[in-house]
């Protein structure tokens, strides 16, 4: 479960202060699927960093889990979110030169697993996006959608307990965008694992449980089938 | 994050940017080819000038001598500027020096864990024949060193710190060459020595008392130095070595005959028992510089094998710290070679720190991963470097030995062990360089270096 309360993010000092969240409280249970929308610059970006502990609120709680973010020295927060987080981007970030095993590896690595287990769950993790023939492939070699399904691969070797995507469609031809999104909630679904999306896309939102609406660095509305009590 | 896979995870970045890994690891190479030539030139060079004493000097023997000038001490080159007037005068090659008086042996001799005290006798023939040849040459005479090895082209010398026969002669092969002889036919033939007693000035009664008696033909005889041949047989030729100078400069006769032929060369003048030098033997069990500072207590220098051997290698240091400054210069430049190669590495995989740094790797690891890859090149340099110094240094050992004439010793030795460490060095060079460009890479946004745009 991911709770915030009274988050806000101010970026700059005195007259250079720019308010990029202000006021967010959000509860989101574990497991289900989130979208947060809104236009550039409206904080879905910051709201998401926050969330995930790569950034720092100016003031309010994050609490994922039970433990709070703030609290943590950067030491746990990094190991935290090492096991607990996984993360796909707009731009993929794999490693052409290295092979697609070894861009899978680096999670692992960074987690300190070793030996048989990685191997093992760089087996698993590349059969779930369907790319169990290219193990030994460099990571240059693929096409847009397999490199997606690559950097998804990468976010979930861990198995982690939120998923978070950064606009995962935007570099990609619409058919391949749905497989991707297909997939994504495939994995939210098997692998029981919250989602959370930052979206421009409507469509992509629509499917999700809940969706997040940001406007100027506030909630403007939360929507969907599965909305927390508050 | 296992340490392994950070190690890993740097060489594989540095296989992905070859060229870029080569060029930078080359400017380490001229540093390291630099270092290891010269260390192996100086190991080398101090091997030759420790085979060099060890044939030459005895460790557990002193060169002693009461003038301080011919260890190159007390000022100037010997025979330079004015001297201290001395009873101990003793004339050599035209210069002047301070002798040692039989009073002195005496008192040496008598120092604990002293053996023996052999002064230097000087021996000057006036010309040496040999059997079977007519002409006659002058060359030093010596006594022979017991107490260092030589080795023989032919015959028998005796065993170590046994003296050679009372009529026994080692020539040199040199010597027997220049005779047009074969080492093995000299063996057995006979060696005379002619030796003139120094002509003492008679007093003007001696002249007249030695004309009234006998004329002019008398007060001849009265001037006429007196002179004698002493013959000796050749028991060995002395082999020629690259190492030992006596061996191939003299010949050599009993301590005993030398000591004999001297008093009579010296009699009845100042040099009479009289030395310039001595060799003082210490016994097994006693250390040479206790003996050497007591001698010294005498007011007579004295030299160990060791003061020797430090002299030379004073020398071999200064001519190969000379060089590693050049080696070490070399790498000082590498550095930033370095520190320049992994700061565009740096901005270049700028989303690759990020994406690490989200994933949850610690600021700590991925500094860690920067320093590695400035070892790995480190390493690189190092290998290449040494290797190709040690591959060029063997190929041209040969033909660098035969330039230098120093036989069968070799001028460049390379030891494992100093080339291991200088590449450990020289890979925590490489961490050091690479220390800025990775605290960099440390401190870095993961949000700034993420975004798209």
């Amino acid at each position: 479960m991911i709770e915030l309360a009274h988050v806000s993010k101010i970026y700059g000092k005195k007259q250079n202060q720019f308010t990029a969240l202000e006021g967010i409280d959000l509860k989101l249970e574990s497991g289900i699927s989130v979208a947060v929308t809104g236009k550039s610059g409206s904080g879905k970006s910051t709201l998401m960093h926050i969330m995930s502990g790569l950034d720092k609120a100016t003031n309010g709680t994050v609490v994922i889990d039970g433990e709070n973010l703030d609290d943590m020295k950067t030491k746990t927060k990094d190991s935290f979110r090492a096991n607990k987080m996984g993360f796909i981007f707009q731009s993929f970030f794999v490693q052409g030169n290295e092979t697609c095993a070894d861009n899978i590896a680096l999670p692992l690595e960074i987690a300190g697993v070793t030996g048989k287990r990685r191997r093992e769950l760089i087996d698993k993790a590349l059969e779930q996006v369907e790319l169990g023939d290219k193990r030994s492939a460099k990571a240059k070699n693929l096409s847009g959608g397999q490199k997606q399904r690559l950097a998804i691969a990468r976010a979930i070797v861990n198995e982690p307990s939120i998923l978070f995507a950064d606009e995962p469609t935007g570099n990609l031809d619409s058919v391949t965008g749905d497989t991707i999104e297909n997939l994504l909630f495939d994995l939210n679904k098997r692998l029981n694992c919250t989602l959370v999306i930052v979206t421009h896309d409507k469509d992509l939102a629509d499917k999700c449980d809940i969706r997040v609406n940001m406007k100027d660095g506030r909630i403007e509305s939360v929507t969907g089938a599965k909305v927390g009590k508050k | 994050m296992k340490y392994l896979d950070l190690v890993k995870r740097a060489g594989r970045s540095l296989k992905n940017a070859k060229g870029r890994t080569i060029l930078t690891s080359l400017a380490i190479a001229v540093g390291a080819f630099t270092l290891t030539a010269s260390l192996a030139a100086g190991t080398g060079a101090r091997q030759y000038a420790d085979e060099l004493i060890r044939s030459n000097v005895d460790p557990n023997s002193l060169l002693v001598a009461k003038d301080k000038s011919l260890f190159g001490e007390g000022g100037g080159a010997p025979g330079s500027g004015m001297k201290e007037y001395s009873e101990d005068a003793a004339q050599f090659g035209g210069a002047t020096f301070k002798a040692l008086n039989q009073n002195e042996i005496k008192k040496m001799s008598e120092i604990d864990g002293v053996k023996s005290v052999a002064p230097a006798y000087l021996v000057s023939a006036q010309y040496v024949t040999f059997e079977g040849s007519s002409k006659r040459f002058i060359t030093d005479i010596t006594a022979y060193d017991a107490s260092v090895k030589a080795e023989t082209a032919a015959g028998k010398l005796p065993k170590l710190n046994t003296q050679l026969g009372e009529r026994d002669i080692v020539v040199p092969q040199s010597f027997v060459e220049q005779l047009g002889k074969k080492p093995a036919d000299m063996v057995g033939k006979k060696v005379t020595t002619h030796v003139n007693k120094a002509a003492n000035a008679p007093s003007d009664a001696q002249i007249q008392a030695a004309f009234a008696s006998g004329g002019s033909a008398a007060v001849e005889a009265l001037v006429r130095p007196e002179s004698k041949d002493e013959t000796f047989t050749i028991s060995a030729v002395s082999a020629t070595s690259s190492t030992s100078f006596t061996a191939s400069s003299a010949l050599f006769i009993s301590d005993s005959a030398a000591k004999k032929l001297s008093d009579y060369i010296t009699e009845g003048t100042s040099q009479y028992q009289k030395y310039i030098t001595a060799t003082v033997r210490v016994g097994e069990n006693s250390d040479a510089a206790k003996v050497k500072k007591e001698i010294e207590d005498l007011g007579i220098t004295a030299r160990t094998a060791e003061d020797l051997q430090e002299v030379l290698f004073t020398i071999v240091n200064v001519i190969q710290g000379i060089v590693m400054v050049f080696g070490v210069l070399a790498l000082i430049a590498s550095v930033f070679g370095i520190i320049n190669t992994q700061y565009i590495s740096v901005l270049e995989r700028t989303r690759e720190i990020g994406l690490m740094k989200a994933l949850g790797m610690r600021g700590r690891h991925v500094s860690r991963l920067f320093q590695l890859e400035a070892a790995w090149i480190g390493f690189f340099g190092g290998i290449l470097g040494s290797g190709l110094a040690v591959l060029l240094g063997t190929l041209l050992n040969p033909t660098l030995t035969k330039m230098l004439g120093i036989g069968d010793s070799s001028i460049l030795v390379f030891e494992p062990i100093p080339i291991i460490l200088l590449i450990i060095a020289l890979m925590l060079l490489g961490m050091l360089a690479g220390w800025f460009p990775a605290r960099k890479a440390a401190k870095l946004d993961p949000i700034e270096a993420l975004r798209t745009e």
